[in-house]
């Protein structure tokens, strides 16, 4: 069947994604899956942007340029989170966050 | 040659940072032994000149530099005059760094400047884009910042600030994306013109909210403040001293600013975000009672005043807002002497426990006396300045609507139990000292800063008109 | 000539300057040596000096006002102006304070030599004597009621001074707490002045409460308020002045404050603190009414003739001048009750010299005989001449015989020979006063022995000496076409006492009689207060019980529940950062749709209804 694909699918996609990297992030016990989840957020969120700005016929393509630095910001962010998680498993030798629990109370 | 014009007109002290960042790096490669002095000279000239270069900026007229995106108006010079202040402290009390490998003192250094970079650039933001880039250099520079030191703790507590961090960024960027697609433009000034004239969308409530809960996450209000407890007991105490200002005070600009171009138009929102500082307030004030690490003690403070910087901005009129930018003011002071003080007695006893800090005043009177000064001024008592900020909010809440009234009882009771968290400090000041305290020779400037701290604390309590009246004037021109 | 009104500041702040110099040293354990603190101090006084005499040249032949003001805190209704307001009436009074302050501390030089706390001590008379300057300089109600209670602090702190004697600590805690019931009463007086003229009486903002602009604040109080209310919101200040003058009702306080070294009875309590009371009236005489100036009547006459007729039996030398003073000033309370403003002033400025006078004459007479006990004294006349004149001067004014007393009295029987009541207990009052004078003078100078040692401190009798002058002088000013039948009854009503006492001293009679028991027990007053404090003891029982009970039962209770929820908040940390994120957004989406949801409802229905 032919349905047409409309801005509000592209926006459904993007939340389901969305919720699925939040879920992820609050749920996984493994801290690599956290950043891996982090990145799904953001690139739902290039969705978001970039559904609405082809959808819509805006004069300036402001949303586009903004998922252009959502991309480098994001990578930035993982790149360090990588670099914390790797000073974090070189004193503690583990990467389950339940285990990390040192400051607390 | 417009772009000369702009960076003329609006852009020079962060252009002045952003050179000196440059040159701290630059020079790291090169030079080895003294390290550490050559930084901090070089940042505080790089400070010093930043602070210079405000005098050429643009004010009267506001301005809109490049293309709409970056503004520079009075209001903006006087939280960018704050963050220098708070620069300045931060820098000179960075002792030793007792604790920190001595070769990375121009990593450290230049992180501090591009922290205070992403908070010039924060507070002078006019669009969204800027506000973004400006938040994730900030919390970046804090990230690292905070997993500087060598122990466990800091590099756990980093890793808590980086993951809340961008759970918190992807919060926002959803908002500013509904919020695009209902309005097609990113500008703060835009949107606020666009929705001067029409009606409001659910979907344009539900993006505002968006944005108003990740920004919540920057102060450490409710429900995002855990990670600043465990943040603050992870960092060193300089960064904690500067973590504690720099990103609040920048996040407040940024609020204030989207406050009033956008949430002005919504009254649901000033009321859920009033309800949230409030909440913040009692939950800051119920949670510090039973800390017995002081650095847990002081997160939970800076939690309570965020939340009452919060309430007067939420409230939304004239003078509430000039309250609580008076409120910032005076919450600099104070912040920096109790987080000097706690340096200096860390390095005397090398804990984090109230209860060894018994007996503090016979061993360091002076010291001890600007400290209570300074607890004093938290606690919000006459007659140090914290009394008059928060006299001045609740008077701004009281003339506003009823709501807020009511509200305001609520955080005064909750500044009565705020009151039992300070007094449980110096309460152990000031009790018999046990035998096991030796005292370390220190350096001159952190005393010099406790001492003028509490100074200009008892000083803005007893005459605090001409500040007051400069906030007032501040805020007509947001 | 505008130098000295301009910068009338410079007084204000060189006491305080001075005190900064010498509790420095003090910290840094200096040893700063006594002949440099008291150059400081008297530089500090005798700029005072010079300023006031300057202002008081400039002032006298004009009644103009010069103030200057500057805002200090203001809000949006409410708006709190520090500065200076010079007339007459400050003029003169700066003049006494600044005079009589450089002689005492030149005389507490030569008292408190001996005494390792003598920079202490004067750190504490520079600190007083700003709090007076300000006190007298205050253009509103306000600074005033800020000054006043300066100058009460400094009061306790100099009542205390010698403070490892347990008596003299209990007796400064008398002094301080029965000097918050004026303050209280000052305090409440300007928070109803306050509210009238916040919400009704729209002024421009520099006058609150001011000085200047008291005429037009009657009008606009009287058009708001009854006239029984209006005597009771005045009644408040006039509380206010006799507790810090010392009259009837709250005339115990003096007494215990004579623990205090006698320099500092000197000047505070018999020149200068005691006055303010005086000065309070005087600033808002324009808004008194005629009830208003019975009752100040009524009262100063009743002290007056009570406390004279206690002096008359008391053995303590200080003991006495306190009810003396109390006496005296109830007599000015009288000139001021009738409405004379300068009869009352030139008596208070003479009675201060005189007063001061005697005060310090009695220090010399403890330091040489140890004791303060009239009883034990005898035949100082035959070793320290130069005393007795001194103190023969001061009896005389006193009394009202010669010399500056004798000018004051004839210009206050003047102004009171209309109403005949009041003449005759004036009459009576100094009968009683030449009678104590005289009687004091007899028992401590005259007899037959010869073997004191007198005390010669060349600072104590410079002081002396300087301040006789000042008793004599005006003395000199008494125009003779003022003498008439009135004065010649004063006179001799006063030459009656000096034989009274000197029949009295001759036969070494120990009096007695009813009038002797009655003043010896001080009218059996103290008796009736104990009396009416057993009654309060019980109201006091119940308090007790509420207060250990009810209320700390409650705050306990009150703590617990903190208590508990601060443990709750604390295991909330469980140092999982994805707990802390599910958490919050949990509590987020709580807060918010219950938000959300109340305010839909409340506009719904409001929007059903309305």
């Amino acid at each position: 069947m032919i349905i047409n694909i409309t801005l509000y699918h592209y926006l459904i996609l993007a939340l389901i994604l969305f919720a699925i990297g939040f879920t992820g992030l609050v749920i996984s016990k493994n801290l690599i899956k956290a950043l891996i989840c982090i990145e799904l957020i953001m690139s739902a969120i290039n969705l978001n942007f970039i559904a609405f700005t082809s959808f819509k016929n805006y004069i300036f393509l402001k949303g586009m340029v903004f998922s252009l630095f959502i991309t480098a910001v994001s990578a930035v962010q993982s790149a360090i989170g990588l670099v914390l998680i790797y000073l974090i498993f070189k004193n503690r030798k583990t990467l389950m966050s339940e285990e990390i629990e040192e400051l607390k109370g | 040659m417009e772009i000369i014009k702009d960076i003329q007109n609006a852009f020079l002290p962060e252009l002045i940072i952003v050179i000196f960042i440059v040159l701290n790096i630059i020079l790291s490669l090169f030079i080895r032994k003294n390290a550490y002095k050559t930084a901090k000279i070089i940042t505080s000239t790089g400070l010093v000149f930043a602070c210079i270069a405000m005098f050429f900026v643009q004010l009267i007229p506001e301005y809109y530099a490049f293309n709409g995106v970056y503004l520079s108006n009075i209001f903006t010079c006087t939280f960018k005059i704050m963050l220098l202040i708070c620069a300045f402290f931060a820098v000179f009390i960075s002792g030793n760094l007792t604790g920190l490998r001595k070769q990375k003192s121009f990593e450290f250094f230049s992180l501090l400047l591009s922290g205070i970079l992403s908070g010039f650039s924060l507070v002078s933001s006019n669009d969204f884009i800027t506000a973004f880039i400006s938040i994730e250099i900030l919390s970046i520079s804090c990230y690292f910042l905070t997993g500087f030191n060598t122990n466990r703790k800091s590099k756990e507590a980093a890793l808590k600030y980086l993951i809340t961090g961008a759970a918190s960024s992807a919060v926002f960027l959803l908002g500013v994306s509904y919020l695009y697609g209902i309005t097609g433009s990113i500008s703060l000034s835009e949107i606020s013109n666009i929705y001067a004239n029409s009606t409001i969308n659910p979907l344009f409530f539900i993006a505002c909210l968006l944005i108003l809960l990740s920004l919540m996450f920057k102060i450490g209000c409710i429900p995002f403040n855990n990670w600043i407890i465990d943040v603050y007991e992870g960092a060193a105490y300089n960064i904690c001293a500067y973590l504690s200002l720099i990103p609040k005070i920048s996040a407040f600009a940024f609020i204030i600013n989207v406050f009033i171009c956008i949430f002005s138009f919504s009254p649901v929102l000033k009321i859920i975000s009033a309800i949230i500082a409030l909440y913040t307030i009692i939950y800051g004030a119920l949670g510090a009672i039973k800390q017995s690490n002081i650095k847990r003690l002081y997160a939970y403070s800076s939690i309570i005043h965020s939340g009452f910087i919060l309430f007067g901005i939420s409230i939304l009129t004239v003078y509430s807002v000039s309250a609580s930018i008076f409120y910032i003011f005076t919450y600099i002071f104070m912040n920096i002497g109790i987080w000097t003080a706690s340096i200096i007695y860390n390095r005397d006893y090398k804990t984090d426990e109230i209860g060894d800090y018994k007996g503090l005043f016979s061993k360091r009177p002076y010291f001890t006396t600007a400290l209570t000064i300074c607890l004093i001024s938290l606690a919000g008592l006459p007659p140090a300045s914290g009394f008059f900020a928060k006299i001045y909010l609740f008077s701004s809440a009281f003339r506003s609507d009823f709501i807020f009234m009511t509200l305001m009882f609520a955080a005064m009771l909750a500044t009565v139990v705020s009151i039992f968290v300070y007094f449980k400090i110096i309460k152990v000041l000031y009790e018999k000292p046990s035998n096991e305290i030796t005292i370390t020779k220190q350096g001159i400037f952190p005393g010099i800063i406790l001492y003028v701290c509490a100074l200009i604390t008892l000083l803005i309590g007893i005459y605090p008109n001409i500040l007051i009246k400069i906030c007032q004037i501040v805020s007509y021109y947001i | 000539m505008e130098f000295f009104s301009d910068n009338i500041f410079l007084i204000l702040i060189m006491p305080v300057w001075v005190c900064f110099i010498i509790a420095s040293g003090i910290f840094l354990k200096l040893n700063i040596s006594y002949k440099v603190t008291l150059m400081l101090t008297l530089l500090s006084s005798f700029t005072g000096l010079i300023f006031s005499g300057m202002l008081l040249k400039q002032n006298s032949l004009h009644t103009e006002v010069i103030e200057s003001i500057f805002p200090w805190l203001s809000g949006e209704n409410l708006n709190i102006f520090l500065g200076s307001y010079i007339d007459l009436t400050s003029c003169v009074f700066l003049s006494i304070l600044m005079l009589i302050s450089f002689i005492v501390q030149l005389y507490s030089y030569g008292y408190m030599k001996d005494n390792k706390d003598f920079n202490k001590y004067f750190i504490y008379l520079n600190f007083f004597n700003f709090a007076m300057t300000g006190l007298i300089l205050s253009p509103n109600l306000i600074q005033m009621y800020i000054f006043w209670e300066l100058v009460g602090a400094a009061s306790y702190i100099l009542v205390g001074f010698f403070h490892n004697d347990k008596e003299t600590s209990k007796a400064a805690k008398r002094v301080f707490i029965i000097n918050r019931i004026g303050d209280c009463a000052f305090l409440a007086g300007i928070i109803i002045f306050a509210y009238f003229s916040i919400t009704y009486i729209k002024q421009p903002p520099d006058t609150f409460l001011a000085f200047n602009s008291i005429e037009d604040f009657r009008f606009h109080l009287l058009a708001l308020t009854s006239d029984g209310f209006y005597n009771l919101i005045l009644l408040l200040f006039i509380i206010a002045a006799f507790v810090k003058s010392a009259q009837f009702p709250f005339n115990v306080w003096l007494v215990d404050a004579m623990k205090a070294p006698t320099p500092v009875s000197a000047l505070i309590h018999s020149a200068t603190m005691v006055c303010m009371g005086v000065f309070l009236i005087i600033r808002i005489f324009p808004l008194l009414n005629n009830t208003l100036l019975y009752i100040i009547l009524f009262a100063g006459l009743t002290t007056a003739v009570l406390c004279a007729f206690i002096a008359c039996s008391r053995k303590n030398i200080k003991k006495m001048l306190a009810y003396s003073t109390s006496s005296q000033l109830g007599l000015i309370f009288t000139a001021l009750g009738l409405g004379a403003i300068p009869a009352a002033i030139i008596y208070l400025v003479i009675h201060s010299f005189t007063k001061a006078l005697l005060f310090l004459c009695s220090g010399v007479i403890s330091k040489t005989f140890k004791t303060l006990d009239m009883d034990e004294m005898h035949s100082l006349r035959k070793s320290d001449f130069y005393l007795a004149v001194f103190w023969i001067i001061a009896a005389l004014s006193l009394s009202g015989l010669f010399f500056g007393g004798f000018t004051s009295k004839e210009i206050l029987i003047k102004t009171s020979s209309a109403n005949i009541y009041v003449l005759i207990l004036i009459f009576i009052t100094s009968f009683m006063t030449a009678f104590y004078s005289f009687k004091s003078y007899f028992k401590i100078f005259e007899g037959e022995k010869n073997d004191i040692l007198p005390v010669k401190e060349k600072t104590m009798l410079t002081a002396l000496t300087v301040l006789s002058v000042f008793v004599i002088i005006p003395g000199l000013m008494f125009k003779a076409s003022d003498f008439d039948k009135y004065c010649i009854i004063a006179v001799i009503t006063g030459i009656a006492a000096l034989f009274a006492a000197y029949f009295v001293y001759k036969n070494k009679k120990q009096m007695q009689g009813f009038l002797y028991n009655l003043s010896f027990n001080e009218l059996y007053l103290p008796f009736v207060y104990k009396k009416i404090g057993c009654i309060f003891e019980r109201v006091y029982a119940i308090s007790d019980f509420t207060d250990k009970y009810i209320i700390d039962g409650f705050v306990y209770l009150i703590v617990r529940i903190n208590t508990s929820f601060s443990k709750i908040i604390s295991r909330l940390q469980n140092g999982n950062i994805q707990t802390y994120i599910a958490y919050s957004i949990f509590t987020a989406g709580v807060i918010i749709s219950i938000v959300t949801l109340v305010y839909h409802a409340a506009a719904y229905a409001k929007g059903v209804s309305g």
